[in-house]
């Protein structure tokens, strides 16, 4: 077998891109704009419409076809990885700006007690928004993959808010914060957690592990918030301890070696390390937040070994054994192959991930990787690396309900609803609706190992069915865009979601072909008609005689049946 | 003309019909297997994510272990209760939760219940991944797999399932153990085919009338308040009407269901069904543990009716929260109702089940035991020696306790000062083992095949848990 260029060449720095105009609504939360080390190989030869398809179901949301064109432009992908990975340098979607300021997110300039509450389904529609429109693709996806890494669930987060409760009504936390909203506080934490993901998903692993442990969403959710080490009685809570080793860093058994990377001892003492923390209550700024601070009498300050001995911590306080801790496992071997195959499994494939898949890869990654996690750099390798290229790995990954309803609004350039330039969340509604029946309860995923990553695991019969269902929706709503004229719904109705798109049937005549309408739609939603799991055959018999430009009704249901059908596709789950 | 999702469903059904796609194909025609079941035997399996913790759910009293009394005491006692030799006596699933203990159509009383305690993997280190992986993929102990497909897909392969429907599951994590590359075509295509036939189950038109009109408007209402969503066509509608319909539907089966009231009634928890025409108006206190009850209860309500109406042979649920790190004492007051509500519901149906010809099983497993002290922050954390419930007509008899001789309890105020964890006395592969020998009928290869691993040596001891 001849032998693969896996990494490309490094050391060059790229020059620092042009920073575009950023809002000042989101300035702060925005990742710094990076000196790659990692130049990306330049793509050899034409990207046609498929490999186009590829980069993009993997790098973004979903293509349009914008970046269609873009991508399949000389040297179009290599720029358009640069541009990616640099995410500061990017304008930011105005319409994602709007829907932010809309519903006062991050948070800032209006205290808990007399602002306008935000509630569970303002944050998720946050988060679909930012994956729908956001112009930073490779950045949100990398978020959603952190948050999904370090999943913590809202509604586990109402009862120690709750708890601090002595006066009534009990849904409020009079005693620290008069007329705090527990759900507001919920989103608080949820929604800085993620806008944490963002700023740092594509800047170092070190930084982002330490803030993720402080964050007051997983200190609550996992029970860092409160745990102690009491001399001579309990032992400290172990739960996140054993989810941060688990989970979150290194995993059971080494991937290659088969060993376990640790042990009920470095457990305990992991455990011990991370004693000593609560979440107090605070006045920042005028704005009542609740912070991490140490509890110095609560904390097991003593020297620990962990991992055989390979790894000392000095005794200290507990932000200083914090700390040490994060850089040892930051560098720590297990940690770096089994978070760089983690990528792997996200961006490339399932088979790529494990033991004897692509090694040199994951190898490679490892290396860049280096003592703090350069996470950029780390992307940089594996998504301009031949096995990411690699047509043998297309449509291989399993797509998560939120990557299908994106996916479904980008392929066909769906624009949400506007007044005066406005946008109208309600445009999110359904597709919100949607992830949730499908499985994935944005910010509500109760178990900390996250939706599942895998892709065997993420087809169940439920999923599947509601997937279809989803399916109908969505296409129900993007109908116009299959038929210029075509308006499913009494035009006193508000429209559910993405009423406007552009139209790529614009004759009667095409329109009334059910072999030309089933070549479109697939050619749209997989570049390609002639696959054997995309048969456009198949979609051309649902759709039947009966398109009829002025048989409103029984086109209806024919093209209702034909781009079901179309969405029942395997490849419709699949990126 | 508007066209609603149940007409893109059914389009869609009669377009698959009318164009015979490829890829939902079954696996009778891939591989020319014939597929005729070995048994007539169905299985539902309830997967509590984390610990339903022995040590809570058959609680000794404080007179057979003072010294367990007094390690756990804060643990054991729930709301309102400040007594500790009460609460040991009063918080445990299978004591204070009458539809199990008294009710005298439930299996207890017929007979029809095992619980086997101080089950696990004896090599386990109290992770999630210690008993399940080695299920989900025959984990060899360098920590590879053996499969890629999960247990109930390679029993479904062993058994001759039928492909068109070999088995379903609701919840992410049991999707492991039903997962296979090679029967997921044929998996949507029946599930859905099998929701085609029966839309309205689920729909806003519930076929079984027996909600009423008050208990449905505050059981929707309830939902609403959780979620902060409205309309009937949301999910928590959907959820509400699942609900309901589990919990009465099971219950008209006796009609009229002697309504024992429970020994006493100070755990707190949404809607008290024995009340149901004097619904509380407001949200429930607890609204952490709202929530997985009734996710649990639509599964169920989902999966039973699988069962009944096709023939799938295996379905599960998966139900999260009970990895109770904190605050276990005031999570399982909220949750073990419902479990108690859904094990009397599923044992009911499933009794009926068994006399149209299908004997079945219901089998609820945790994943490990939990600590016997209370660590720093007021909850327990993982331990090895867990629980595992068994019902239905197919078990031999009622065992409570298996293992757990008064002997073993006294050792339980040790292990305080110990190891710190019930140990381990059965290999949970064991009844898996069993089960799958005496109703699926798998011969030697057939569960090699299925369970690659054996139990541990010294670890299993026959246990006869099923006629």
């Amino acid at each position: 077998m001849p032998a693969r260029t896996i990494a490309p060449g490094r050391g060059a720095c790229l020059s620092v891109l042009a920073a575009g105009l950023m809002s000042s609504a989101i300035a702060q939360t925005l990742p710094p704009i990076v000196a790659l080390a990692c130049v990306p190989v330049s793509h050899m030869g034409t990207v046609d419409d498929p490999e186009a398809h590829h980069v993009l179901n993997r790098l973004t949301f979903g293509p349009t076809s914008d970046l269609l064109a873009a991508v399949k432009a000389t040297n179009g992908y290599t720029q358009f990885l640069q541009q990616q990975l640099a995410p500061g340098g990017i304008t930011e979607n105005h319409q994602l700006l709007s829907i932010r300021a809309q519903i006062n997110l991050p948070f800032t300039g209006i205290p808990w007690s007399t602002g306008p509450l935000v509630d569970l389904d303002d944050i998720r529609l946050a988060r679909l928004a930012h994956a729908t429109l956001s112009h930073r693709q490779l950045n949100e996806v990398m978020t959603e993959f952190w948050e999904n890494h370090f999943n913590t669930d809202f509604h586990q987060l109402s009862l120690w808010i709750t708890q601090k409760v002595t006066g009534t009504p009990p849904q409020y936390i009079n005693t620290y914060y008069p007329g705090t909203n527990t759900q507001h506080v919920q989103c608080w934490m949820e929604w800085t957690q993620n806008e944490m993901f963002r700023t740092h998903a594509l800047g170092n692993f070190q930084t982002l592990l330490r803030e993720l442990i402080l964050s007051p969403a997983m200190m609550v959710y996992l029970n860092t918030a409160g745990n102690a080490c009491v001399t001579g009685g309990a032992q400290p809570n172990e739960n996140f301890a054993r989810e941060l080793l688990e989970l979150y860093t290194m995993g059971k058994y080494h991937a290659v070696t088969g060993l376990a990377n640790y042990d009920q001892n470095d457990i305990d003492k992991v455990a011990e390390i991370l004693s000593g923390w609560e979440l107090a209550k605070d006045l920042v700024n005028g704005y009542p937040l609740v912070n991490p601070q140490e509890i110095a009498s609560g904390h097991c300050g003593g020297a620990k070994t962990l991992f055989g001995g390979t790894v000392l911590i000095a005794a200290g306080t507990a932000a200083q054994q914090l700390d040490e801790l994060v850089a040892d496992l930051t560098a720590h071997e297990p940690v770096r192959d089994f978070l760089c195959r983690k990528l792997v499994r996200q961006f490339v494939a399932d088979a790529a991930a494990v033991r004897g898949g692509e090694d040199d890869l994951v190898s490679a990654m490892k290396t860049t990787w280096g003592t703090q996690g350069n996470l950029a750099e780390v992307l940089c390798i594996l998504c301009s690396s031949q096995p990411f290229q690699a047509a043998t790995y297309r449509w291989q990954r399993v797509r998560s309900p939120l990557e299908r309803v994106t996916w479904n609004a980008r392929i066909w350039d769906s624009k949400p609803t506007t007044t005066n330039n406005v946008v109208d969340p309600i445009s999110f509604q359904q597709p919100l609706e949607d992830v949730a029946d499908m499985g994935q309860a944005l910010f509500a995923y109760m178990t900390p190992d996250g939706f599942p990553l895998a892709s065997v695991e993420r087809l169940g019969s439920s999923t599947t069915l509601e997937g279809v269902i989803a399916g109908g929706d969505i296409y129900r709503s993007l109908a116009p865009a299959i038929r210029y004229g075509f308006w499913p719904w009494p035009f006193s109705q508000t429209p559910e979601f993405y009423p406007y798109v552009t139209s790529v049937l614009t004759t009667a005549a095409d329109q009334a072909n059910p072999t030309l309408v089933a070549h479109t739609i697939l050619k749209r939603l997989y570049a390609t008609d002639g696959t054997p799991s995309v048969d456009s055959a198949a979609v051309a018999t649902a759709l039947g005689n009966n398109l009829q430009p002025s048989d409103l009704a029984s086109y209806g249901s024919d093209l209702a049946r034909g781009i079901a059908i179309a969405f029942s596709f395997r490849n419709a789950t699949l990126k | 003309m508007t066209t609603s999702r149940r007409d893109l469903l059914r389009f869609a059904a009669l377009g698959a019909a009318a164009g015979g796609l490829s890829s939902f194909q079954p696996l009778r025609a891939m591989n020319g297997r014939s597929f005729a079941p070995q048994t007539n035997d169905k299985l539902f399996c309830i997967f509590l994510r984390g610990a339903m913790d022995p040590l809570y759910t058959i609680a000794p009293t404080a007179a057979l272990d003072p010294t367990y009394a007094n390690v756990r005491a804060n643990l054991l006692t729930p709301v309102g209760i400040t007594n500790p030799p009460i609460a040991l006596g009063a918080n445990a699933l299978l004591s204070d939760h009458w539809r199990i203990l008294a009710n005298p159509q439930g299996p207890i009383a017929n007979q029809h219940a095992r619980f086997v305690m101080q089950i696990g993997n004896p090599l386990g280190q109290k992770s999630h991944f210690d008993e399940w992986e080695i299920l989900e993929r025959a984990l060899q102990p360098n920590g590879f797999g053996l499969s890629e497909d999960g247990v109930f897909a390679r029993l479904a392969k062993a058994a001759g399932f039928d492909p068109n429907l070999p088995m379903s599951t609701v919840g992410p994590n049991l999707q492991r153990w039903f997962r296979s590359p090679d029967l997921i075509a044929a998996h949507v295509k029946s599930i859905q085919e099998y929701h085609l036939a029966h839309e309205d189950w689920l729909g806003t038109t519930p076929p079984i009338q027996l909600l009423p009109p008050t208990y449905d408007a505050a059981v929707h209402a309830g939902m609403q308040s959780h979620y902060g969503q409205a309309g009937p066509a949301t999910s928590p509608g959907k959820e509400a009407h699942a609900v309901g319909k589990f919990v009465l539907a099971s219950e008209a089966i006796v009609n009229p269901l002697p309504l024992v009231p429970p020994p006493h009634n100070a755990l707190q928890f949404p809607f008290n069904i024995t009340e149901r025409n004097n619904l509380p108006a407001s949200e429930p206190e607890l609204p952490l543990a709202y929530a997985p009850g009734f996710y649990m209860m639509r599964q169920c309500e989902e999966a039973m009716h699988l069962l009944e109406t096709t023939t799938c042979s295996v379905v599960g649920v998966d139900v999260h929260g009970w990895d109770t790190h904190v605050n276990q004492a005031t999570q399982r007051a909220a949750l073990d109702p419902w479990v108690a509500k859904a094990l009397h519901s599923l044992y009911l149906r499933a009794a009926q089940l068994s006399q149209n010809g299908h004997p079945t099983t219901i089998l609820v497993v945790t994943e490990f035991g939990r600590t016997v002290i209370v660590n720093g922050n007021g909850g327990t954390d993982h331990g090895i020696g867990g629980w595992m419930g068994i019902f239905g007509p197919t078990v031999a008899g009622n065992t409570l306790l298996t293992h757990m001789d008064p002997a073993s309890w006294v050792q339980l105020g040790q292990l305080a000062a110990g190891p710190d964890a019930l140990p381990v006395k059965t290999d949970f592969r064991t009844v898996f083992r069993e089960y799958f020998r005496k109703r699926f009928a798998l011969n030697t290869t057939q569960m090699t095949a299925v369970l690659p691993q054996p139990p541990l040596a010294g670890y299993d001891a026959p246990l006869g848990v099923f006629v």
